[in-house]
């Protein structure tokens, strides 16, 4: 797999975007200061990582997209990107730009469009056909192609968006709420695929106010609020709780669940107890994508939206092999007897209910997913009570 | 199978190869057949062979023997009259026999199926091949009826309307092809054009010229003569294809840079690598290939209309170019439409009054004596006398220009070396007015060429005439004098007013060019003339919102088409009392016209219309000075664009 930015602050290269001080009054007619959007904001985004500037509406995300791409000028304060300006032309070619909002020309199809932004980059004519076919089978808009963008729905034109910003193969991706105006399964194709680009080194910086679409995709965040940071740092430094420890097992009777609770309060000398015992639940969204496996194996026909295929080739072009995203085993053909979640049978008749807790023999028809991150996640965790409960040879810490 | 399907599959055949190769034998056949055709036919015509005929037996006659030494004067006059009568008609049998050869000449006729040959088969090769033979057939099957039903009119306007319609389409997909393959400027300029040709407000342009300029035949004259057709023809033609052109390029240019700035379409651009000088000349070279597209389809129906008229009968003539009239070799009509309107002509206006300086500054400081005597208090500066000397040389030129009853002036036309070595057949050109120009009001005028008895003209009022000159008549410093009597030198008889020759109203004019290279140059700056109109609309985009960037480039078109207009206006535009007073608000707005005029004094001076109608050359020197002009201006406003858009937010439209 390829490796995700973790480097010593030492040895770490020059950032792609660096924004220093950043400031911007917007002023009225007369002059008079009407609105601070972004108030004294300073981050960098490093090579190869994905970045997430969040916040609720108003909040200057925007604003500040705006000034790196050099739509708009700071009142204070520096930015740079590549090392360079912002109004430096010749950075452009390495940067991919999806606006909030897809602001296309009416008139032309979908294919006309990504020809034309292809065009602004230099590309030739054979690299460009490869790449629109690949990009609109990617976005599912293949058979979409020869319609004015006038015509497509709002989902449609955010997918063309996205294939417009990925055209050039860009180092730096920027997504100003890609997953706006996109049904479930188009979230999800958006997610993998900054979690794919994040894999082949290129640099996404994402801007939402939909916490759960980032919180699976963003390795570094910085979060706003009154256009000035709040809060800045990865996932774990700011999500996790340190002081908290979650086990999940197969369902246990309350006898078991009492003895677990009574082993705690022993060995912390009554120090700590089990504080809430639940049902898991699942996401709203692998319950989406499931139903639509489920259906679209029983071949159900649909007059909806077709969804999208691979990622194009060109940009996985150089990359190592990803694990299969929930969005590949969609698009591909049906296997034969494969158990659908949630009917799927117990792991195992013998084991006890907690040792399936560190199996490592996969649940038939459950792929694998490694959630992004994971291997920086979850390091500190005390190992030693599950080692006790399940009354196992330690495992070897996970790379 | 359905209609579209049925389209679908057709169209596939036309973008195929084999459907390409037969057609382009069949089309490489008709053409050979067509000028074997026109060779069969152009072998006999028997009017023109007859008139011809005439006119070169007349040309031919032998010259008299040179007088005696002692010959008397009336006899030299005589002598020297038969000599520039020879002379007209010698020009005369060379004009007639240029136009005749031009008509059966075997090269221009094989061009000319050679053009109409490669058009076709380039049709054809852009995969438009059946889609033409489609219309073609619609169009028949719509005007043959209309046609049969008497409706004439109706029929050529389909007709008209579908000729033009496809040699748009033609031109338009070879000016996409022009505007292909990759980087910014050429991406943004085919865009551009497609942004036009899409657009509601393009095609509805676009749809209401190619009606108009189908429908002006119809509201001609049949029975006006047919120089006077031909002239309201062009003038229609040409004007109304500009001033739509005009009015839409100026609109859609401040919309294309407006709008996506509006919409935040333009986010999209300059966010790739795409500079601002890029973008704006991406966004003028697809309005200018546009124009162009235009341009070709809009002259090439006025071209071709044009010669369709020419084809017609004159006024006295029974076919073209045979008189109806046994032993006329050209009517008068006929004569005037080669010469005058299908034509290039060298204008050359009569030089002005000599005026002895000192003379005249001793009558500028005798008239501000006098006022002096009259008002004691009046002390003369130098701003008086400024005025007093401009006043008394626009009277000295007014009575340069007026002759009164009975009287003679003499008038001089220098420059003419050219027309000598030509041996070009000269026009003088008058107009007269008179009291209140009465239309009923015919007048005498004499006219006395050096060596020649008098020729008397009749005229009315405010009228241009027009007198044959031979240029034998030019003396050997090139220049030509005239002798104008207002009255009948033969009767003695006077004109009861005296008459005022108008700024414009006296002018010799010879043959420099062939109307289709005039035609072609007024093409060439009508295209200039609409870049320049092109770059305002940009220009102005970059930093209003449409509605003022519209209203400021309509507003600078309009000043600049109005500049010829407003020049002649102020030639009698006084910011003075008649007794010296200045009128200081008319000081200011005299200051500020004639600085209009100053600045869009080349753009209002070329006229190139009004030239082509007039069948006025429009002189190579003359057009490279005025496009080098309009590019040094069309090339500043872009640079002032380029600036402003470098500097603007492009995330900040009109103040949100």
């Amino acid at each position: 797999m390829a490796q995700r930015l973790i480097n010593d602050p030492a040895d770490r290269p020059a950032p792609v975007v660096a924004v220093q001080n950043l400031t911007r009054v917007f002023k009225d007619f007369w002059m008079r200061d009407r609105a601070r959007a972004v108030d004294d904001l300073s981050f960098e985004i490093h090579p190869r990582e994905v970045f997430g500037l969040l916040g609720p509406n108003g909040s200057g995300k925007s604003t500040t997209i705006k000034m790196i791409l050099g739509l708009l000028k700071p009142t204070r304060g520096r930015i740079s990107v590549f090392g360079r300006l912002p109004s430096d032309v010749a950075i452009k070619k390495r940067i991919g730009y999806l606006p909030e909002e897809s602001y296309m020309y009416a008139f032309l199809t979908g294919r006309e469009t990504l020809e034309y932004y292809a065009k602004l980059f230099g590309l030739d004519h054979a690299v460009r056909s490869r790449r629109i076919d690949e990009l609109l089978e990617m976005v599912g808009l293949t058979h979409a192609q020869h319609r004015p963008v006038h015509e497509y729905s709002k989902g449609m034109q955010r997918r063309i968006g996205l294939a417009q910003a990925l055209v050039n193969d860009p180092d730096l991706l920027i997504l100003d709420e890609p997953t706006t105006g996109l049904d479930p399964i188009g979230t999800r194709q958006v997610k993998d695929l900054i979690n794919e680009l994040g894999r082949r080194g290129k640099t996404v910086l994402l801007s939402s106010h939909l916490l759960a679409d980032v919180e699976d995709c963003v390795d570094r965040m910085v979060i706003l609020y009154g256009g000035a940071k709040r809060a800045e740092g990865t996932c774990d430094e700011l999500l996790v709780e340190q002081d908290r420890t979650t086990i999940e097992t197969d369902s246990l009777d309350e006898a078991t669940i009492s003895a677990v609770d009574r082993l705690i309060r022993e060995r912390s000398r009554g120090d700590r107890s089990v504080r809430r015992v639940a049902k898991p639940r699942q996401r709203l969204e692998e319950f989406f994508l499931d139903i639509v496996e489920r259906a679209r194996e029983a071949r159900l026909s649909t007059s909806g939206a077709m969804y999208g295929g691979a990622t194009a080739r060109f940009l996985t072009e150089g990359a190592d092999e990803a694990p299969e995203s929930i969005i590949e085993r969609l698009t591909a053909e049906p296997a034969p007897d494969v158990p659908v979640a949630p009917d799927r049978p117990p792991s195992g008749p013998d084991a006890s209910v907690i040792g399936s807790l560190v199996s490592e023999r996969p649940v038939p028809g459950v792929p694998r997913e490694e959630p992004p991150g994971a291997g920086r996640r979850g390091a500190d965790v005390d190992r030693s009570l599950i080692d006790s409960l399940v009354e196992r040879e330690p495992e070897e810490p996970s790379p | 199978m359905s209609w579209r399907e049925h389209f679908s599959r057709l169209d596939r055949i036309q973008k195929g190869r084999l459907f390409k190769i037969v057609a382009t034998l069949v089309l490489l056949g008709l053409a050979g057949q067509g000028f074997v055709t026109f060779v069969i036919l152009s072998q006999g015509r028997g009017g023109e062979v007859e008139a011809m005929s005439a006119l070169e037996r007349a040309a031919s006659e032998p010259a008299p023997a040179a007088l005696p030494a002692d010959a008397s004067e009336e006899a030299r006059r005589a002598a020297a009259a038969e000599e520039a009568e020879r002379t007209v008609l010698r020009a005369t049998r060379d004009l007639v026999s240029n136009v005749l050869s031009a008509r059966k000449d075997r090269t221009g006729a094989a061009v000319a199926i050679g053009a109409a040959t490669g058009v076709a088969l380039a049709i054809v090769w852009l995969g438009l091949g059946l889609t033409f033979l489609g219309l073609g057939a619609l169009v028949l099957g719509l005007g043959s009826p209309l046609w049969a039903l008497g409706w004439t009119g109706a029929a050529s306007l389909v007709v008209g309307v579908a000729a033009l319609l496809v040699s748009f389409a033609a031109l338009t997909r070879v000016g996409r092809i022009g505007l292909g393959g990759t980087g910014p400027i050429r991406g943004i300029a085919r865009n551009t054009l497609d942004e036009a040709l899409r657009g509601k407000v393009g095609l509805v342009f676009i749809i209401v010229l190619l009606f108009l300029l189908a429908g002006i035949p119809l509201r001609l004259d049949e029975g006006s003569p047919l120089r006077y057709r031909v002239q309201s023809f062009l003038s229609q033609g040409t004007g109304v294809s500009f001033g739509i052109l005009g009015l839409f390029t100026v609109l859609f240019a401040a919309a294309s840079v407006t709008f996506e700035q509006r919409d935040r379409i333009i986010w999209q651009t300059m966010t790739k690598p795409v500079s601002a000088w890029q973008y704006l000349l991406g966004k003028w070279l697809g309005i200018s290939a546009l124009n162009a597209v235009m341009l070709g389809v809009c002259a090439s129906g006025v071209f071709l209309f044009t010669d369709y008229l020419r084809g017609q009968p004159a006024l006295g003539e029974v076919r073209a170019f045979v008189p109806r009239s046994p032993g006329t070799l050209m009517t008068e009509d006929r004569v005037m439409l080669e010469s005058q309107v299908l034509a290039a002509n060298l204008k050359v206006p009569a030089d002005g009054p000599t005026v002895d300086q000192a003379q005249f500054e001793r009558s500028v400081e005798s008239r501000l004596e006098a006022q002096k005597a009259a008002s004691p208090m009046f002390e003369p500066t130098e701003k008086d006398r400024q005025f007093a000397r401009r006043k008394y040389y626009e009277e000295l030129i007014q009575a340069y220009r007026t002759i009164e009853p009975g009287q003679y002036e003499y008038y001089r036309f220098g420059g003419l070396q050219p027309a000598q070595r030509r041996h070009s057949l000269l026009t003088l050109r008058f107009k007269v007015q008179a009291g209140g120009n009465e239309p009923d009001q015919i007048y005498r005028i004499g006219f006395i060429f050096a060596g020649m008895e008098p020729i008397v003209q009749e005229s009315g009022l405010n009228q241009l005439q027009t007198i044959p000159v031979p240029s034998t008549l030019i003396d050997s410093a090139g220049n030509l004098d005239v002798m104008i009597i207002n009255g009948n030198p033969a009767t003695g008889i006077a004109n009861p007013l005296s008459i005022t020759l108008p700024p414009d109203g006296l002018s010799l004019a010879y043959r420099a060019a062939t109307f289709e290279g005039n035609f072609l140059r007024v093409v060439g700056v009508l295209w200039v003339k609409l870049a320049f109109l092109a770059m305002v609309g940009l220009a102005a985009g970059t930093f209003l919102s449409f509605p003022v960037a519209a209203l400021v480039a309509i507003g600078i078109y309009l000043i600049a088409e109005g500049t010829p207009f407003l020049g002649r206006s102020l030639e009698n535009y006084s910011s003075y009392t008649p007794d010296g007073r200045v009128i200081y608000f008319n000081v200011a707005v005299e200051t500020v016209a004639t600085g209009i005029a100053w600045v869009f004094r080349v753009y209002g001076n070329l006229r190139p219309v009004e030239r082509l109608v007039q069948g006025e050359l429009l002189e190579w020197r003359t057009v490279s000075s005025a496009v080098g002009v309009l590019l040094a201006w069309t090339g500043a406003l872009y640079g002032a664009g380029v600036a402003i858009l470098r500097r603007r937010e492009l995330a900040i439209y009109s103040g949100h």
